[in-house]
């Protein structure tokens, strides 16, 4: 039977296959134009720079390498190639075969006045059949006011429609219903599990070291799967093959730099970025403080937190049809303790180290087997690891006693993935992506060793040591792709996608297998329809109780007790273009499959249950409606962005019953979300930025009456019946809204351009200016309700030097 | 710089306020509570509800708002009002008002319950009697575990393993939900019975599998376990029981099984009355709703049909 699903199977992705390729022969003489399209001043690689021939219309976008590929039918071609910020480069040729242009863009002095607009032509625009994506230009982020000064990718995108945040400070992102843990989060095409600086208010995107940054919300292009709700595509910089370059700067939070440069010039390029806080430093004066405040025999006593990561990437060109590229990024969060205190004759050491990061590389060689065939073959490695370790130590001198303790929590997660992504451009009417991915992952989940010892004068010496945790599993991600974008007629264009998943778990395989459609129908110039509908899946799940990210948060795999998620979600939307405001309103209703959530009552510590056996499976479902109007260019730029939506959950499956099998709201269910982001350039050396958010309340589950309920198990009279204290009831789980969120955020930048050329800027920031009480967390306390608001007005400043 | 973090340190103290709480939920409202036991004399408590923000909170609370002069509890069997069923036993001294019925609960019968009280909204429920439970029990078998068996530390204690096989033996298309429940009881040489002791198992002592493998532990905290036909689908079951702790074995008095047919409203409230009191104690615990059928107000009417089962194990 099996065995017959999987023919199927089979079949059907061989079909597909042939549906997509048939057009690709055609008789008439065609020749391609291909090549890569880069910044003149820096040699950077340019993703989604357009080309557009215009006598036919046909028009092509650059993939994230720089590489563009068009073919044409032959004859005298109009190319007119463009990038938003940098001035357009036309040409005109007589295609007699095939031919490779490289283009490098000069900046535009008129990029600022807004005088001149480059039309979109990327796949997200009016033009593109991509839908429920947003690419957000690096430079806006980094206007965006941030928090401690410190701009932050996962903060700017959180102010995006159909994209919320969770509580105060968070940097989980929330995709249309979707948990933190359904979004695919990829530096430079590598998987990180875990985005998060200090517990969630701070992202491992060093802005400094990115290039490009966009989010896909839904209509999801077939190359792209392993989550159910969002896919975040960060790519970093290349660096600068003609000279060095770099910056360096100070904010109250952290120090970083940044520099990049040729190792040889025009073919090896470095770009090297690292940052670190010193929380950790300007906090030991109150820690001295707290000490002698105690003079409770407390001889030493230290502690801090910091965080601190580093991107670096090597490029180095073969030549023309060759290119290999390194990347790597290290993070780590630290806290630690070392306590020394004197009681008596009893002197007592104890220290606390918790870490916990990422280590994330890959290897990509790019090669252009033809004008019509590119490839871009990777190997990646990304881990997650997570330590806590407390170890203590009594001695008694005089008695001659001495206990050891030693508590450790560990886990796990490790990935190594190949794959190889096919560009095949036949025609002018198809683009075809094909492709396939292999992942090992393994996962340690968490384990538990203790170690307790004592010696006593006797030579008596007893002790405990043990270790106990959840398995370790080792599961195997397989898929395949093929996906095209073909424009049927001038106005009518369709994105057409299949993939294949295979997960091989704890001795069962699961298998997915996933179509994915958009169309787009241009009904003028600035004027398309979209419509889409994907099916993803998901194998790997995390597990969290609370609303802010704890480095405790365990991602854990499907196994064959729990099953891969799966979404279907549908999407249609107006897309206009006014000027150099990009408008759009889309609408989207999404279902999801076995999505995890801790079983009532459970949480991840104490018990020793594993934790399959804390959690439930169960179902969900959200809809919405986004609008957003963005300006990218001019003086002004920003964007207005506001959804309303409805999350649920509901698990009533037997044997995986939670809020006993009613449906309930998502915990970040917002019914309305608003942000306003706008930057604003005075003149060439001021320029002022704010951000207002609103959004509804997040969902929390309170016992709003105490009830003296009576009926309980006996097992002394074996009766149902017994007399018990009163109990706090709650009715349903997320049923109390907290109050709504709401912030206004100021910056403003004075820049400086010395007669060397370098630049220094100094940022002024406010973070919630008008010092609104946010809810961090709402809890009872007595006959009292009370809120705990953790970041009320937060001034900042930082100096950047940039040469 | 060391001002400015200085500065930034102090403002970013967190802070906390009192808020108002905006939602529903907020007046007192009947809570009515009722096992009806086959063969046992119907039971009925009232009492109030309190607001969890209310600042009169204490045990009297629960029913100082009650005026049982005023207030009419009614039974209704099979359709038809019981007269003079109920009779109130303020003398139990616990914060509610306590009615006991000379009816006593047979098999397949129908209660619905109603209750209004002055300043109160009226309240009913209504639940049916299961009828008898069939369980057989085939076999049950003891062994002494060994350290082999236990992963865990070994101290002094005995650690016993008894594996039991268990027919469910009822009719497939009733609408079964069920409850099971080791008992084991242990006396003392030369005490009295009244100081006879319960066995404490916990959840990790009664392991208990549904038909497709997958773990059914409704209440993975507790040693109770209600279930329905959907897991074990009529099927021989077999289950294990560990021991650990137990006193010599000479003075196990009585082991034997408690099994009862319940139906869904017991099951629902059974299995969420478990979790919350056995949930909630670790941080970050999620919430656990307690499953009500009092329409109008809180509580339980529910039923159960029990029987007994001695397990003869050869220690």
């Amino acid at each position: 039977m099996k065995g017959s699903v999987m023919k199927h199977r089979i079949a059907a992705l061989s079909a597909a296959v042939l549906i997509l390729v048939p057009a690709v022969c055609g008789a008439q003489k065609k020749y391609t134009v291909s090549g890569y399209m880069t910044d003149a001043s820096s040699g950077e690689s340019l993703i989604s720079a357009a080309l557009v021939e215009s006598g036919s219309g046909q028009g092509t976008v650059t993939n994230n390498y720089g590489y563009y590929t068009l073919t044409l039918p032959a004859g005298e071609v109009n190319l007119s190639y463009s990038y938003i910020g940098y001035e357009t480069v036309e040409m005109q040729l007589r295609l007699t075969r095939d031919t490779v242009i490289h283009v490098a863009f000069k900046p535009s002095a008129e990029f600022l006045s807004g005088a001149t607009v480059t039309a979109s032509r990327s796949e997200i625009g009016v033009r593109g059949t991509q839908m429920s994506a947003i690419e957000v230009p690096v430079h806006q982020i980094k206007r965006v006011p941030a928090l401690g000064g410190e701009v932050d990718v996962i903060k700017a995108i959180q102010l995006l429609p159909g994209v919320q945040s969770g509580t105060e400070g968070s940097a989980g992102l929330y995709v249309r219903g979707g948990g933190p843990d359904e979004n695919l989060l990829l530096l430079d095409g590598v998987p990180i599990y875990n985005v998060n600086h200090m517990m969630g208010f701070f992202s491992v995107f060093n802005a400094d070291a990115i290039k490009n940054v966009t989010l896909y919300k839904g209509s999801f292009p077939a190359r792209f799967g392993s989550r159910l709700s969002g896919i975040l595509d960060v790519r970093m910089k290349d660096g600068n093959d003609q000279e060095f370059h770099g910056s360096a700067s100070v904010s109250n939070l952290a120090a970083k730099f940044q520099v990049e440069g040729p190792i040889v010039k025009g073919k090896t390029t470095f770009n090297l970025s690292a940052r670190r806080t010193y929380y950790d430093i300007l906090s030991q004066p109150f820690i001295l403080m707290y000490r002698k405040m105690i003079d409770d025999g407390l001889e030493r006593a230290t502690g801090g937190y910091y965080f601190y990561d580093v991107n670096a990437k090597l490029t180095h060109t073969f030549s023309n049809r060759d290119k290999l590229y390194a990347s790597y990024y290290m993070g780590d969060d630290k806290v630690y303790a070392r306590i020394k205190m004197q009681e008596g004759t009893a002197a007592t050491r104890m220290n606390l180290g918790w870490n916990w990061g990422n280590i994330v590389g890959s290897l990509r060689w790019n090669h252009v087997f033809g004008p019509r065939l590119f490839v871009n073959t990777t190997v990646n490695y990304t881990q997650y690891r997570h330590k806590l370790d407390i170890t203590g130590n009594e001695k008694y001198e005089k008695e001659g006693y001495d206990t050891e303790f030693n508590l450790g929590y560990h886990s796990l997660i490790n990935d190594l993935s190949a794959a190889a992504d096919f560009e095949f451009n036949p025609d002018p009417r198809h683009d075809i992506r094909f492709g396939a991915t292999y992942i090992r992952h393994a996962f340690k989940p968490s384990v538990t060793a203790i170690h307790f010892g004592m010696e006593g004068p006797m030579q008596q010496q007893s002790g405990v040591d043990t270790t106990f945790g959840d398995k370790n599993l080792f599961t195997n991600e397989a898929a395949a792709y093929v996906e095209d974008n073909w424009a049927v007629t001038q106005w009518l264009k369709l994105n057409l996608g299949l993939r294949y998943s295979l997960y091989d778990t704890d001795g069962r395989t699961y298998h997915s297998l996933e179509p994915r459609v958009s169309v787009r129908a241009l009904l003028t110039d600035d004027l398309s329809l979209k419509a889409s509908w994907s099916k993803m899946s998901q194998a790997v799940h995390m597990l969290s109780n609370s609303n802010v990210s704890l480095p405790t948060d365990l991602w854990v795999p499907a196994t064959a007790r729990i099953e891969p998620m799966r979404s279907y979600q549908s999407a249609a939307g107006v897309f206009y273009s006014l000027g150099p405001v990009d408008l759009s309103v889309e609408g989207y209703y999404k279902t999801m499959e076995n999505v995890l959530e801790y079983r009532d009552g459970a949480s991840f510590f104490g018990s020793t249950s594993g934790w399959e056996d804390k959690v439930a499976m169960g179902r969900g479902w959200a809809y919405g409606v986004e609008f957003l109007a963005q300006k990218k260019t001019g003086r002004l730029t920003g964007w207005i962005g506001y959804t309303w939506s409805k999350t649920m959950r509901q698990f009533d499956r037997e044997g995986h019953i939670i809020n006993l099998g009613n449906p309930f709201p998502a915990k970040y269910d917002r019914r309305h979300d608003l942000s306003i982001t706008a930057a604003y350039d005075i003149n060439k050396d001021i320029d002022v930025a704010a951000t207002f958010v609103f959004g509804t309340g997040i969902c929390g589950s309170l016992a709003l009456q105490t009830l003296q309920v009576i009926p309980a198990y006996d097992m002394q009279t074996g009766s149902f019946i017994q007399h018990t204290a009163p109990l706090d009831y709650l009715e349903s789980r997320n049923n109390y809204r907290m109050p709504s969120y709401q912030r206004l955020d100021l910056g403003v930048n004075f820049k400086r351009t010395f007669r060397n050329g370098n630049h220094r800027t100094i940022s002024l920031s406010v973070y919630n200016a008008y010092n609104r009480n946010n809810p961090f967390l709402v809890y009872r306390d007595g006959a009292n309700l009370k809120q705990l608001s953790i970041f009320p007005i937060m001034p900042s400043v930082s100096y950047n030097y940039e040469f | 710089m060391l001002c400015a973090a200085a500065l930034t340190l102090l403002l970013g103290a967190a802070c906390e306020k009192i808020i108002e709480f905006k939602g529903e939920q907020t007046e007192p409202r009947l809570t009515i509570s009722s096992q009806a036991e086959v063969g046992k004399p119907l039971e009925v408590y009232v009492a109030s509800s309190i607001f969890f923000l209310s600042d009169t909170w204490s045990g009297d609370a629960f029913i100082e708002k009650l005026k049982p002069e005023e207030g009419k509890v009614r039974c209704f069997v099979n359709g038809s009002q019981t007269p003079y069923l109920f009779e109130w036993r303020p003398e139990l001294g616990v914060p509610h008002l306590d009615y006991v019925s000379t009816y006593v609960p047979a098999p397949g019968d129908h209660i619905r319950l109603e209750a209004e009280f002055p300043g109160f909204d009226p309240v009913w429920a209504e639940t049916d009697v299961p009828l008898n439970p069939a369980f057989e029990l085939i076999s049950a078998k003891w062994r002494r575990m060994t350290a082999e068996d236990w992963e865990w530390i070994l101290d002094d204690d005995e650690y016993h393993e008894v594996e039991i096989t268990l027919a469910v033996t009822d009719d497939a298309a009733r609408e079964n939900f069920y409850f099971l429940q080791p008992v084991l009881t242990s006396s003392y040489p030369y005490m009295p019975e009244e100081y006879d002791e319960p066995f404490d198992f916990t959840s990790n002592d009664v392991i208990f599998q549904g038909v497709t493998g997958e773990s059914v532990l409704e209440s993975f905290m507790d040693a109770e376990h209600f279930f329905t036909d959907e897991m074990i689908r009529g099927q021989r079951h077999v289950f294990t029981i560990t021991i650990s702790g137990l006193p010599p074995v000479e003075n196990v008095k009585r082991f034997s099984l408690h099994c009862a047919s319940v139906n869904e409203s017991m099951y629902w409230y059974g299995k969420s009355y478990k979790m919350r009191v056995t949930g909630l104690t670790e941080l970050f615990s999620e919430g656990v709703p307690l499953y009500s059928n009092v329409h109008g107000g809180y509580g339980i009417l529910s039923a159960a049909n029990s029987q007994w089962l001695d397990l003869e194990v050869d220690w």
